[in-house]
């Protein structure tokens, strides 16, 4: 499809693309994935968002060690690899790293890079309940980002621009739902891996442009046929899928299955709602980001993420799920224990745990474990 | 003679003590599976780690057997049961104890700590309720906090009661929350998260952001509400002062005694200071007074060998801070000694540094959250850094051994950057030395004790150095 191609092209352009926009004096806003920065912010003060969500190499792991005990999320020691070892451009070429801090895993990650770097890291810390005062504290977090990036761009972030910005976010998660939801029938126009792809993409890449490229795209996908029709329908799920950790979803289409339906806490975009255009853009930001979304494995209770997952099996009338998550992220490790419990009773459904180190002598053993599964499911 | 009366008089039991609490000692061990050859054993191990010359010593293990006795029965004692999670935030146990018409009426504690410590340390037994705990969701091969496998494995074994409330804290680490979860999911217990954000930036402590309390001390506030509702408790600053003043005797024992523990040559063992450690951390009970009584007696005992210039080893030894003891494990807490290091001092005991001035915040969560900022721990990696520099000016100490949990989270994100900066910052000598307070398993003490035999020879090296350098200045 040539808006994939597209894509494809301009991810790889992109640093390219970032450099040339700091020549001309743009900052470059650096973020911790995880969904609770709103790119918004960064958007309406005149400068470009990119999200540091590279991963799968297990270089960067093996540089960690330096730095960093092994017992921490694979993702999170992987950036610290990157980060402090210089290798990454993308961590070379930004202003500043807006850090959401979410857990250990990504505290662990905004110090260790804020004592051995140059960088200059912004934590600001995401609550892990979903009450009023935890709302509270998360917009009084978004404030002081707000400040930090009108301080950086010298740039106000009126209401105005804020509101702008909100628009043009709105309209890419509208189109990401759109092109998701077209998975939900028998006929399945894109491959999960070309999905995450454009998820990607709209983590690094510019929206004006993205979003051109996926309205050419919606109308490829309504005259496609249908991408491998025959696998089981699976629902791929964990903590997080990073651009570069592709071997999961090529083990699973290699071994025929067909991923239809995504969840991810880092790497996917919470698509499924709109920020509202009404009332005071930063409030509704916090609304938007922290009190609507689902949330991911580390809030408490995190219950609510679990009945999504129930709710997108159903929807997507999948045939099976797996899970698939990083080593030693210790929140989603525990909820895979007594979640295929929930799901059986909830669907009927069986469920798949792969652990990952980005290691590639996982592949061999992971491989047979997905055709397994996969053969169980067809019975 | 009942089969564990050997032990429990070893442990510093009276006799009628045993007969009058006959019922409820055989009922524990009958829960525990607990039977003479695990009495015999704990006896042989009692007398070849600990210091049983010491009364005081003896009392202390007797108090922990207290403690356990109140923990496995309290269900069927008829008390509400209250667990906190590990570490506590400080005195709410206690709090909660203050705020109840009748102390009997409740039971208060941390659970893990307890069985840990008396299953651990004295019955070698604690392997089996870390599988059940591996069976249950925290399962082995992924850093799971033991202490947590501890407390799943004891609920799923049916040697603890479930409890009426949990009290996760969810702003120092993420798995004792998810842990609760976990159990929440499986016995339908209702689960308090105090939740907070270690969000603060590097450099910032001791200042912090009035918000960040604020958002902990609604917390807090909300949990006093809750306690309120399902028990007609009401926890205020009246309350809070009278929870302190429960544990006063407490305290004041404690410092008495680490104050003798700074002398040179050091009076006490690792494995002995160890049975005070999680006393004022893991229980509300028998311990505020009992546990009291002991340790007074313990410094009285110390203070003599102070005064003839006793110690576990000999004078002049390297001196090292560690970060906490095992405490299930008294073999691996011999080590360091055995080495030739001597202890003066841990992490838990270093006195804090003088606090800035309060804000006037207005709720008694607030206020109490504002206490913990400073603690350093509950502000950030910096704050937990920083807290441990200024109070090492009061440790005088050779060298570090920083021996961490591997397991735990909180000190995985952060061993690395304070080996770092407390090298950089104060010159000291630092070890990392992971390892795993609950569960053997997880480590060899031939390669530990290699590692503390190296560090151990280095820090000696040192102070020969030295002492060649003061008689040349000389």
């Amino acid at each position: 499809m040539e808006a994939i191609n597209k894509i494809k092209a301009h991810i790889m352009s992109g640093l390219n693309d970032l450099i040339q926009a700091k020549e001309r004096g743009i900052k470059i806003i650096g973020y911790l994935p995880g969904g609770y920065f709103p790119e918004e912010l960064a958007i309406a003060a005149g400068a470009m968002p990119v999200c540091m969500i590279r991963g799968g190499n297990h270089a960067c792991v093996e540089a960690s060690i330096a730095y960093i005990d092994r017992w921490l999320d694979t993702f999170y020691r992987a950036q610290i690899g990157s980060g402090v070892s210089g290798t990454d451009p993308y961590y070379n070429i930004i202003d500043v790293l807006i850090a959401p801090i979410t857990d250990s895993n990504n505290r662990a990650l905004s110090d260790t890079l804020d004592y051995h770097t140059d960088i200059d890291i912004f934590p600001f810390g995401v609550p892990h309940k979903k009450e009023e005062s935890g709302y509270l504290y998360y917009l009084h977090g978004l404030k002081r980002v707000k400040i930090k990036l009108e301080q950086l761009t010298g740039v106000e972030i009126t209401k105005e621009r804020l509101k702008e910005a909100i628009l043009l976010c709105n309209k890419e998660r509208e189109l990401l739902k759109k092109i998701s939801l077209m998975r939900k029938t028998e006929t399945v126009p894109i491959t999960s891996k070309d999905f995450v792809m454009i998820n990607h993409a709209a983590m690094i890449i510019d929206k004006k442009v993205l979003i051109r490229y996926l309205e050419s795209l919606i109308q490829e996908l309504q005259e496609a046929d249908s991408v491998n029709s025959k696998g089981p329908r699976l629902l791929l799920t964990g903590s997080t899928l990073a651009m570069g950790d592709g071997k999961i979803l090529d083990l699973i289409e290699e071994a025929g299955g067909k991923v239809v339906i995504e969840e991810f806490a880092e790497g996917i975009k919470f698509y499924w709602q709109n920020v509202k255009t009404t009332g005071d853009p930063i409030e509704a930001l916090a609304q938007a980001y922290f009190t609507d979304r689902i949330v991911p494995a580390w809030f408490r209770p995190a219950g609510e993420r679990l009945n999504h997952l129930v709710q997108l099996a159903k929807d997507f009338s999948v045939d099976g799920v797996i899970w698939y998550q990083l080593m030693y992220r210790e929140s989603y490790k525990i909820e895979s224990y007594y979640f295929p419990e929930i799901l059986e009773k909830e669907t009927g459904l069986s469920m798949l745990t792969l652990e990952s180190d980005y290691d590639p002598s996982e592949i061999g053993q992971m491989r047979t474990r997905i055709e397994t599964y996969l053969e169980s499911i067809r019975g | 003679m009942a089969y564990y009366h050997e032990l429990l008089k070893l442990c510093a039991f009276d006799e009628t003590e045993i007969v009058s609490q006959k019922e409820r000692i055989e009922r524990t061990f009958q829960i525990l599976e607990l039977g003479p050859a695990d009495m015999e054993k704990a006896v042989a191990r009692i007398q070849k780690y600990f210091d049983t010359r010491l009364m005081g010593v003896r009392k202390a293990i007797g108090v922990w057997f207290k403690e356990l006795f109140d923990l496995i029965l309290c269900r069927y004692e008829g008390k509400k049961i209250i667990y906190y999670g590990y570490p506590p935030f400080q005195y709410i146990g206690l709090a909660i104890k203050a705020a109840a018409k009748s102390k009997n009426d409740f039971y208060v504690g941390c659970p893990e700590a307890i069985v840990s410590q008396t299953l651990g340390q004295f019955f070698h037994k604690l392997v089996p309720v870390l599988e059940a705990g591996e069976g249950a969701g925290l399962p082995p091969g992924h850093a799971m906090c033991s202490l947590l496998q501890v407390k799943v494995g004891a609920l799923e074994k049916g040697i603890i009661p479930i409890p009426d409330l949990s009290i996760a804290t969810s702003y120092f680490c993420d798995m004792g929350p998810k842990a609760d979860e976990l159990m929440q999911y499986k016995y339908g217990y209702p689960v308090e998260y105090i939740d907070s954000c270690l969000d603060s930036p590097w450099g910032l402590w001791p200042e912090y952001d009035h918000e960040t309390v604020r958002y902990l001390g609604a917390q807090l506030d909300k949990l006093f509400c809750t306690l309120k509702n399902m028990f007609g408790i009401e926890i205020n600053d009246y309350v809070w002062q009278q929870g302190r003043l429960i544990a006063g005797r407490l305290y004041k024992a404690i410092n008495k005694l680490t104050r003798y523990l700074t002398a040179d040559p050091v009076p006490l063992g690792v494995a002995d200071s160890e049975l005070i450690l999680n006393f004022p951390i893991g229980c509300t009970g028998s311990v505020m007074d009992e546990g009291a009584e002991a340790i007074e007696i313990l410094a009285d005992e110390i203070g003599k060998r102070v005064q003839k210039g006793i110690g576990v080893v000999s004078k002049g030894s390297p001196r090292v801070l560690i970060v906490l003891q095992s405490i299930s494990d008294p073999a691996v807490n011999r080590l360091i000694e055995d080495v030739g290091l001597a202890v003066p001092t841990t992490m838990a005991l270093l006195p804090p540094p003088p606090e800035p001035e309060s804000y006037p915040f207005s709720t008694l969560g607030e206020k109490r959250a504002e206490k913990a900022m400073f603690g350093g721990a509950y502000h950030s990696t910096y704050g937990m850094v920083k807290r441990i520099e200024a109070s090492l000016k009061y440790a005088h100490v050779d060298g570090i051994i920083y021996n961490y949990p591997f397991s735990c989270r909180p000190f995985v994100c952060s061993n690395k950057l304070t080996k770092l900066h407390i090298e950089k910052e104060t010159g000291l000598p630092t070890l990392l030395l992971d390892m795993d307070p609950q569960d053997e398993r997880n480590y060899s003490q031939g390669s530990m004790r290699t590692r503390l035999e190296a560090f151990a020879e280095m820090l000696k090296q040192e102070k020969l150095r030295h002492k060649k350098s003061d008689i040349k200045s000389l």
